[in-house]
């Protein structure tokens, strides 16, 4: 054996690099992208509002200042006295109703993504790991939905089930979380499919078989962990397009009931003054397109920083 | 032929084999269509029969696509056959319950390809390489320090146990593959291509390391290249197949020197030889046209369509209809040609020296399995000799 430790090529790892797991890698790859850190700061900042925002809004998002729309015959204008951004033509200050608008938008994105994960992933985890028969099955079932314009479906259930018992649960919030979810499961569960298909096929999984690993861990300790980083980024680019169905909906009246909004309702009320107070209309829009930039910018990072191509080869 | 009825039944014709493969056929079903109807079939390893001896290295050659993978990992039951057998140690592979299939794990393993592919990225070193001896409950008290002794026996510093496979070459790579694939001291390795990937230089450092472990604990290698010199001078045998097939088998003197398969002859053809003398005494033909798709071989002999004999012998009518057995041509020599001995005849691919005697390598393989049998030392003492240099 003296060859062989001799032959000893000059070892990769002894560069002066602290070990890394390729989780600490993608962090430090996540953290050198600008973008990336600018729209992961702004969304901790909205989940952080969506959280305590009641707490350290200026007023209730409900309460009308009666003084001031009497004072100006109408919505308050922005920047000028107690209201910073205004109010609408009942007295309610913008601002904290945006801050509250921020709960409702953040908790829509949130909770579709939970359903996302759990219809998709089981429906496309099974698919692949299946295969044959049940694969083709779940598969043209998905196609059925994928074909479904997206937004036509989630406008009919919304308009089919407004006034019902269904409609109104949860201020009108679970009808959405439902629509929205139904027709965006679609793009994970073939997302995990098609990773776990092609991870079945690796070598490695394939020398884990040799050893006799037995099927469970084959897909908790060598699937799932090699799959979750794109799961992760979708669920990061899946949270846009969630508010923009929200806001979608809240703008023909779907979900939120008054007196809460949300940031699609905000611009709805606001259309009627769009021409004399385009505030109402203009800083809702701002948070929403905040809302996407970020959640985008932070998933695109993401998504770099999780790189298959780069996995596993610097 | 006549004989397959028999042989089916009856495990391990040649009584030092490790591994008896009869007449196996793996084929894969081509899918289409929203309820999965068969349009056809990938005909990757179409009915071929082999033994490996204990002790035995099988060189297994053959283009790119003509099946040595799926053949190889049918071996150790990565793959399920269409047909035919498998017999490991004379137990039928197949018909092992779930429990002696795992158990059966320990006794077989393999290396593969690609040093990227086949390490999980997620999981260190050291969880690579217990995963075996966690899977079989080996050393459960000091696994770790079994994992640093299968470092160090393949040459790579112990204490990295913590990193992540992506931190290394990929020549280290491959020795942790080969760490893993000793881990539970198996007895038959299949070697997938282990070299092909690697830069030249590395590449025959990593298959000195294989002949050295193959030498120290007395394996069996099933050793599949893409080119007959890589595996000239580690094999006891070699076998070339060809689109499914298993078109020749024997000792390196046979197939090198004088091979009775005109496919064999083709593939010597492409390889220079250094001495001048014999080069000039040789011809050489080149391949011409595609290989032709498993899915639909051609009828008859497979290599046909592309068959410098067949042409020089004015197309015989049995190549296009009768598919040629794999006979025996000479000693422990066997080639599915109908007209093996013209090809035997001829000077294509190497020069026919007919003054050489063929070297007996029955008998010196034989001497050789002694050796090791002997040197098959356990493991443990095996590891304290290796690896300590850095
Ligand atoms: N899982 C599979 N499904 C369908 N076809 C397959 C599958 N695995 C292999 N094949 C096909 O079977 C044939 C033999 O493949 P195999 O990988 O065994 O060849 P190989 O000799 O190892 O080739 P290479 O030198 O490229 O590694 C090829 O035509 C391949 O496309
Ligand atoms: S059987 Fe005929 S076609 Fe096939 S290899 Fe021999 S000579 Fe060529
Ligand atoms: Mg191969």
């Amino acid at each position: 054996m003296a060859n062989t430790t001799q032959a000893l090529e000059a070892p990769a790892a002894a560069r002066a690099k602290p070990s890394a797991s390729l989780w600490s890698d993608a962090l430090s790859r996540l953290l050198r992208n600008r973008l990336a850190i600018v729209g992961g700061v702004i969304v901790l900042g909205l989940l952080l509002i969506a959280i305590i925002g009641p707490y350290i809004a200026p007023f209730p998002y409900q309460s009308q200042d009666l003084d001031a729309v009497t004072l100006t015959g109408g919505p308050v204008a922005p920047f000028r006295g107690a209201h910073i951004l205004g109010t609408d033509e009942l007295g309610r200050d913008l601002l904290s109703r945006l801050m509250d608008g921020a709960q409702i938008s953040m908790t829509v994105a949130m909770v579709v993504q939970i359903v996302v994960l759990f219809i998709g992933v089981p429906i496309g985890a099974a698919a692949a790991w299946f295969g044959g028969r049940t694969d083709s099955f779940l598969m043209r079932f998905t196609d059925v939905i994928y074909a479904f314009p997206d937004l036509l479906f989630i406008i009919l259930l919304g308009v089919a089930f407004r006034e019902t018992f269904f409609g109104q649960a949860m201020n009108g919030l679970l009808l959405v979380f439902v629509a929205i979810g139904i027709v965006s499961w679609v793009t994970m569960a073939r997302l995990v499919r098609g990773q776990l298909l092609s991870l079945k096929e690796t070598e490695f999984v394939e020398a884990a078989r040799a050893i006799g690993v037995s099927d469970f861990k084959i897909v908790t300790r060598h699937l799932l962990p090699n799959a979750i980083g794109p799961v992760i980024v979708a669920v990061t680019l899946g949270i846009p397009s969630a508010i923009l169905s929200e806001a979608t909906l809240a703008f023909i009246g779907i979900g939120a009931q008054a007196p809460r909004a949300s940031w699609g309702s905000l611009i709805a009320d606001g259309q009627n003054y769009i021409r004399s107070q385009p505030h109402l209309v203009i800083f809702p829009a701002i948070a929403i397109a905040l809302a996407l930039l970020s959640f985008t910018f932070l998933g695109d990072g993401l998504r770099d920083a999780l790189d298959p191509k780069l996995k596993g080869k610097q | 032929m006549t004989s397959v009825a028999n042989t089916a039944a009856a495990p391990a014709r040649d009584p030092g084999a490790l591994v008896d493969v009869q007449n196996l056929k793996i084929h894969f079903p081509i899918l289409t269509g929203v309820f999965q109807t068969e349009a056809g079939r990938v005909r990757a390893v179409d009915d071929i029969s082999f033994e490996i001896r204990k002790g035995e290295t099988l060189g297994l050659v053959g283009e790119s696509g003509c099946g040595k993978t799926t053949t190889g990992r049918a071996l150790i039951r990565l793959r399920n056959p269409t047909a035919g057998k498998v017999f490991f140690d004379g137990r039928d592979l197949m018909s092992l319950s779930r429990g002696e299939l795992r158990r059966m794990r320990r006794r077989m393993q393999i290396i593969f390809q690609d040093p990227y592919g086949s390490l999980n990225p997620r999981m260190t070193v050291g969880s690579i390489v217990s995963e075996p001896l966690e899977t079989h409950h080996l050393s459960s008290g000091h696994r770790m320090d079994r994992v640093r002794e299968l470092l160090a026996l393949v040459g790579l510093n112990p204490n990295y146990t913590n990193r992540y496979p992506h931190e290394f070459s990929g020549g280290q790579r491959q020795r942790i593959g080969i760490a893993r694939a000793l881990a539970v001291e198996p007895e038959f390795i299949v070697c997938d291509e282990p070299i092909s990937a690697l830069d030249v230089s590395i590449q025959a450092q990593v298959l000195n390391l294989l002949v050295e472990l193959r030498e120290q604990f007395g394996l069996t290698y099933l050793f599949i290249a893409h080119d007959l010199s890589v595996v000239r001078h580690i094999s006891d045998r070699v076998g070339v197949m060809y689109l499914g097939k298993l078109v020749e088998l024997g000792p390196p003197t046979a197939i090198y020197e004088s091979p009775g398969h005109p496919y064999t002859r083709a593939l010597l053809s492409a390889v220079p030889i250094p001495d001048p003398k014999a080069e000039r005494k040789r011809r050489r033909v080149i391949l011409t046209g595609d290989v032709p798709s498993p899915v639909n071989p051609p009828s008859g002999c497979r290599f046909h369509t592309r068959c410098w004999l067949y042409e020089r012998l004015g197309r015989p009518e049995n190549c296009r209809t009768e598919d040629p057995p794999l006979r025996q041509i000479g000693d422990d020599h066997r080639a599915a040609c109908h007209y093996a001995e013209d090809a035997l005849k001829s000077d294509v691919g190497v020069a026919h020296l007919e003054d050489r005697v063929r070297r007996g390598t029955p008998a010196a393989v034989a001497a050789r399995h002694e050796a090791a049998a002997q040197a098959a030392v356990p493991h443990e003492q095996g590891a304290g000799v290796a690896g300590t240099g850095e």
